[in-house]
């Protein structure tokens, strides 16, 4: 019981102190877990990647595939709830306020100089992105041509088309298996 | 939606199906992370449905990054609780993590044997390549959206040359940074001398 009790307030801290999304959250749950035994430092790059390659938020990724290397479905359930139940508390509470304040001067100037910082952040998260699947090993001589051309083709698709870009992802998995095995 | 209307409206039970239903959509097959899942958030929301505004979508996307928590988690919630209040925000929570849940029980249990793969790994490059579209395309919508003047565009360069100069620097600064300057701008000094060339 202490176990699961621990195991959820490493997570639900770990949600509430980061701002910044996934990424920013990797090194302190890998701190905790390793620093406390639960997982050795192998694993915890393992426990990387893997929330690197499924599908969905980063942190809950790493949050769920960690709990249940832990502790099973159990482990799973508490150290996810752990990690989200920040966002919810915190959210419901903006929320009530903020949609009413939407419109007022003071927020809308604040919010008009944080907007273009989350452009940067996208920009940058462009960047990194760009960095791991087309240049894997950081050289411009080894660029991933496949998968260049697969991100030109679906940015051009994604900008032009109404094709739901959840198909596009799904056809380019396909394409992969079929033609980008190695 | 109309943009003055604060309080949000309870929703039927059948659109709150509809919302887990797409938020769960989203939530698997959604690579990069929150800001990646933004572009397909304003399909489905806003160019589909129309139950949020564009604009909406980008004060959104500027709290959920600027609050502590998952942003990806973070932007469901507000997005849900735009649409339909509470309900909606807790339902668009639960279907925007579900999939993750259930995919990683699965990974973790198999997980030696999928990460050996050919066809698993050639399933991961072509998704990479669709996650660095992904970003493309938020970045083509959010840019109309986020940076209306001069101003702004100042701001973006300054805090994209942060990030890329002092990549260790943390985020939160350069977000309180913005927030400041944005104030100070805005409603200190353009406010006062009358019309902003905005709105």
């Amino acid at each position: 019981m202490t176990d699961y009790l621990l195991l959820f307030w490493i997570f639900f801290k770990t949600g509430l102190f980061t701002i910044g999304g996934g990424m920013a959250m990797i090194p302190l749950i890998q701190q905790e877990l390793v620093a406390r035994g639960y997982m050795t430092a192998a694993e915890a790059v393992d426990m990387v990647a893997i929330s690197q390659m499924t599908p969905g938020p980063f942190a809950v990724n790493a949050a769920t595939f960690a709990g249940y290397n832990l502790a099973g479905i159990p482990g799973a359930v508490v150290a996810t709830l752990g990690i989200v139940l920040p966002s919810i508390i915190i959210c419901l509470i903006v929320a009530r306020f903020f949609f009413r304040f939407q419109e007022s001067p003071v927020v809308k100037s604040t919010l008009s100089g944080i907007k273009p910082v989350v452009l940067a952040l996208i920009l940058s998260g462009l960047v990194s992105v760009f960095r791991s699947a087309v240049l894997p090993e950081l050289s411009i001589t080894a660029i991933d041509f496949p998968v260049l051309l697969i991100a030109i083709v679906l940015s051009l698709l994604m900008l032009k088309t109404k094709i739901s870009p959840a198909l596009l992802i799904l056809l380019s998995g396909a394409v992969g298996a079929v033609f980008l095995r190695s | 939606m109309d943009n003055s209307n604060s309080n949000p409206q309870k929703l039927p039970l059948k659109e709150l199906l509809n919302l887990f239903l797409i938020t769960f959509k989203i939530g698997a097959v959604t690579f990069g992370g929150g800001m990646a899942m933004l572009t397909i958030f304003s399909t489905e929301f806003s160019e589909k449905r129309n139950w949020v505004s564009g604009d909406d979508i980008a004060d959104i996307a500027a709290v959920a990054q600027t609050l502590p928590g998952i942003i990806a988690v973070n932007v469901s919630l507000l997005m849900g609780y735009r649409i339909g209040g509470v309900p909606a925000a807790l339902v668009a929570a639960l279907g925007s993590v579900l999939p993750s849940f259930i995919v990683l029980c699965i990974v973790a249990t198999f997980y030696s044997i999928l990460s050996d793969n050919v066809y698993v790994r050639g399933i991961l490059r072509g998704v990479s390549g669709a996650v660095v579209a992904l970003f493309v395309s938020t970045l083509y919508k959010m840019s109309k959206k986020n940076v209306k003047d001069y101003w702004g565009f100042g701001i973006f360069i300054i805090a994209a040359v942060l990030m890329f100069v002092f990549p260790s620097l943390s985020v939160v600064y350069i977000i309180l940074g913005g927030a400041l300057l944005g104030f100070v701008l805005y409603y200190l000094i353009l406010r006062k001398r009358g019309g902003t060339g905005r709105d």
